[in-house]
């Protein structure tokens, strides 16, 4: 973690410490280069080397100067501020629970104490807070530095507007994820979707979930940040991911509005997602599957979906339907994830073991049978590892289970 | 021979100008990429990170050979990282002292037979063990083959899609692995990231944790302080930002497993196989032609015990310029090569001349001080000024990077610790640079001889594994 004070001013002092050398340099090489000593008599050798000594001092006496001075100073300021937001912190704190609001204009501290706040409520609390932000500070002051043409204060505005999380500010900050540097677009991605997790029910709402939606279908977004950003609209989840499951939406996309969904449990959402179980793209297929065994429910008219999934001929489909089907009642699956035992692929092997040890008794009954009798050496064998995995077994039985193998 | 001499004293000239003024543009890189690193990650989209749970899993690989005694500690320490799911992957590299002993006692090992695919080649694996107390910790007992070996190992055995390869002595930041993973996630082309290291002696540690800092007691220890701090701060951040990054650290390291198979691993002839391996991961990609990143991200950071006396430290950096000159001659063909782009035209031709080739030129530049003395050819005066130069020089790259060390959080608080690094970037160029320039220089004819040889280091360990 870093001290975010000071830090531009440092560069300026490295930076002029690097035109001084290079000057420096540049008069001592010149000085060395025969043909160049009658165009500047003056640089002879010696003098370029006592000019250098002095620009170099003086660069090294500046930044020497620059980090005790932020040493001494900017630990005593870095307490003040701290002691000042601390105390804003809990002023505001009281504001919210009915004490009189302070009056303005306010310190900078003041803002930062809010922001504190801001991040710890919800609710009608946190309507509260926004409107002291539009009292104070109108959303415009928050806004204002994302048209600054430095990175840092863009930067620095994001993450404020993440923090403060204003409706009103939702549509500015989503314009900035168009922008082409790739670290304020994903600062912004994140801004936006954290704003619109908290932002107000009604017609507006529907509006800004599909902006989100239609912001996060851009190439130069990565699947982790969509990921990301959809999980921070936590509730607001739904109402964007559903936009995104549709087939003109990009893989990559509905992939990672699938797995949000599954993630954050969306149960609003179980329909949807057991439809794209028999998705063309084995890829999404998985996702579903994936997301369906993270809800926890699978709806009565999917079973036989996800039933015809453990027979998928992609086998990382497989290993997802096979985990979907501890979902499902055991005497439905039991036949094919006894078969599934003897798959050719080690996952698939390992997770039909694994879902077998979900369905409790009748499960774990089945796997001591499969370690004992079951066809394939390979399921035999899994069953064994599985049970002693889990402990069901003693290194000793696995070991004997083993050799009668 | 008096001409001979004055023309290296002019080719020194020169080559001192260019690296300085390379140096200084360094400074200024590095400085600039902290300065955006610690926006882009801040304590909010750190938390967001971790709450949300979308980090790709990491298997940490910890090669361990004769580490009783830091090993417990690292690995407890590793134990309780914040990470929500990872795994710790120790290899015994065949020690021959209680390293594994120790393993089982602390942490309740017990043998289990464990399958796994050997993707990689490795010397032959002795035993698998896995602990009844904490389920994410595997212990492999192998035949001694050396760190690269003991890597390919764990990755064979390693289940998550990125591996953090680090050293036994190394301790992580608790963050350390999120900060580093979540690179990973926002940009896919990303195939390994280099954190910071930096010296743990002297600190107070608890609970396998950096608590506070304190400037070492020994100079030596100090030297490589103001050391370390250049070459990461300064060096590797610059290199990163110019998509040319040709080193990562093995005491902290990140790729992404599939990478490292697609190279075949760690190659087990060389000292240098964190360095070479970067080398064949842009070697891999370029000729793939796929777009791909190999990043240092100033923070995560990870502590290591650096070598309190100068017989290991002599040893470790003799073996560091073997290392890195075997690489440099395996992978002679990308320097000037510009398929390679910048890392062909500029990162590679840099290397030799300004890292591998830098012994060399110092010494015989203090050669030829001493033997345009004997002829009467010196300028006693001009030599002094120049020396002087060269001083402050150093002492000013040392203080860019320190500066950049004070804007950290956990930074050498006391304004007298700063005097004192201050003083020892001074004092490096009186007698120790000198020493460990002869070292590499040395080094330098002994690549073929001490081929595989990684000389020993004394460990002292810091004062809490000591108590363990």
């Amino acid at each position: 973690m870093w001290r975010r004070y000071g830090d531009t001013a440092y560069a300026l002092f490295v930076l002029v410490g690097f035109i001084l050398q290079a000057a420096a340099l540049a008069l001592l090489t010149w000085s060395f280069i025969p043909a160049a000593s009658g165009l500047f008599p003056a640089a002879t050798p010696g003098r370029a080397l006592l000019g250098a000594l002095l620009l170099t001092t003086t660069a090294l006496m500046g930044i020497v100067g620059f980090i005790l001075a932020y040493h001494v100073i900017g630990a005593r300021r870095q307490a003040r501020r701290e002691a000042d937001v601390r105390e804003w912190t809990e002023r505001w704190t009281e504001v919210v629970f009915g004490a009189e609001a302070p009056e303005g204009p306010l310190p900078p501290a003041a803002l930062e104490g809010l922001l504190e706040v801001r991040d710890k409520l919800r609710g009608s609390r946190a309507r509260a807070i926004d409107q002291l932000f539009e009292r104070y500070w109108r959303s415009g002051v928050l806004i204002r530095p994302l048209r600054s043409r430095r990175l840092l204060k863009r930067l620095d505005a994001l993450e404020r507007l993440a923090r403060a999380r204003l409706a009103s500010t939702f549509f500015p900050v989503l314009h900035e994820t168009d922008k082409a540097d790739a670290r304020t677009r994903a600062m912004a991605i994140r801004a936006s979707a954290r704003t619109l997790a908290l932002y107000p029910e009604g017609p507006a709402l529907d509006e800004a979930q599909g902006a989100f939606a239609e912001a996060l279908d851009d190439d130069r977004i990565s699947t982790g940040v969509a990921l990301e950003a959809l999980m921070l609209l936590d509730d607001a989840c739904s109402g964007v991911a559903i936009r995104l499951f549709d087939d003109p939406t990009p893989r990559w996309l509905r992939w990672a509005a699938i797995e949000a969904a599954g993630r954050l449990e969306r149960v609003d959402l179980t329909i949807e997602i057991a439809s794209l179980v028999e998705d063309l793209d084995p890829e999404i297929r998985a996702a579903s599957l994936r997301a369906l065994h993270g809800i926890r429910t699978i709806p009565d008219a999917a079973q036989d979906t996800v039933r015809r999934a453990l027979h998928d001929d992609v086998d990382f489909v497989r290993v997802q339907a096979t985990r979907a089907a501890e979902l499902l009642p055991f005497a439905v699956v039991a036949t094919r994830l006894w078969e599934m035992l003897g798959d050719p692929s080690w996952w698939v092997r390992r997770t039909a073991a694994e879902t077998m040890g979900g369905h409790g008794t009748a499960g774990a009954a089945m796997l001591g049978w499969a370690a004992r009798s079951h066809p394939d050496r390979y399921a035999r064998h899994m069953a064994i590892q599985f049970l002693f995995d889990d402990q069901r077994i003693d290194l000793g039985t696995a070991e004997l289970l083993r050799e009668a193998v | 021979m008096e001409r001979l001499v004055i023309t290296y004293e002019q080719f020194v000239l020169l080559y001192f100008a260019v690296l300085a003024l390379t140096y200084a543009y360094f400074g200024y890189l590095g400085v600039r990429s902290v300065i955006v690193y610690s926006r882009e990650l801040s304590p909010l989209a750190l938390g967001d990170h971790l709450s949300r749970d979308v980090a790709k899993p990491v298997s940490i690989l910890v090669p361990a050979f004769n580490e009783e005694a830091s090993i417990v500690a690292s690995v407890r320490a590793l134990l309780s990282m914040h990470f929500p799911r990872y795994e710790v992957v120790v290899v015994n590299d065949g020690s021959t002292d209680s390293t594994l002993e120790r393993l089982r006692e602390h942490f309740a090992l017990i043998e289990v037979p464990m399958a796994y695919r050997q993707v990689l080649p490795s010397l032959d694996v002795r035993g698998i063990y896995r602990s009844l107390r904490y389920p994410n910790l595997v212990v492999m007992d192998k035949e001694r083959g050396g760190r690269a070996d003991a890597l390919n190992s764990a990755i064979n055995a390693a289940r998550y899609p990125l591996v953090c390869a680090i050293d036994a002595d190394t301790l992580l930041d608790a963050d350390a692995v999120l900060r580093a993973s979540r690179v990973f996630g926002e940009d896919e082309t990303v195939v390994g990231i280099g954190g910071t290291i930096r010296p743990a002696n002297g600190a107070v540690i608890e609970d396998g944790r950096v608590a506070s800092l304190r400037v070492p007691k020994r100079w030596i220890e100090r030297f490589q302080v103001v050391e370390y701090a250049r070459a990461f701060f300064v060096g590797r951040a610059a290199w990163s930002k110019l998509s040319a990054l040709m080193l990562i650290s093995g005491a902290f390291s990140i790729f992404r497993k599939d990478a490292l198979v697609a190279v075949h691993g760690y190659w087990t002839e060389t000292v240098g196989e964190d360095m070479e391996v970067v080398f064949r991961l842009h070697r891999h990609y370029r000729a793939l032609g796929k777009p791909y990143k190999i990043l240092f991200t100033p923070d995560p950071i990870a502590w290591t015990e650096v070598p309190s006396d100068m017989r290991s430290l002599r040893a470790q950096r003799n073996r560091w310029q073997r290392g890195m000159v075997e690489t440099l001659w395996r992978h002679r063909g990308m320097a000037f090569n510009p398929r390679f782009g910048r890392l062909g035209m500029l990162g590679v031709p840099y290397y030799w001349v300004f890292e591998a080739a830098a012994p060399v030129v110092e010494v015989l530049g203090y050669a030829a001080l001493i033997v345009s003395a004997l002829t009467g050819v010196l300028f006693a005066q001009f030599a002094a000024l120049f020396l002087l130069l060269a001083l402050l020089y150093s002492v000013l790259f040392s203080q860019f990077a320190a500066g950049i060390e004070s804007f950290l959080l956990a930074r050498y608080p006391r304004a007298r610790d700063r005097l004192i690094l201050l003083a020892a970037s001074f004092l490096e160029f009186v007698g120790y640079r000198q020493i460990l320039v002869f070292e590499r220089f040395i080094a330098c004819f002994q690549v073929r001889r001490k081929a595989k040889q990684w000389g020993a280091m004394r460990r002292v360990g810091t004062p809490e594994v000591a108590d363990l």
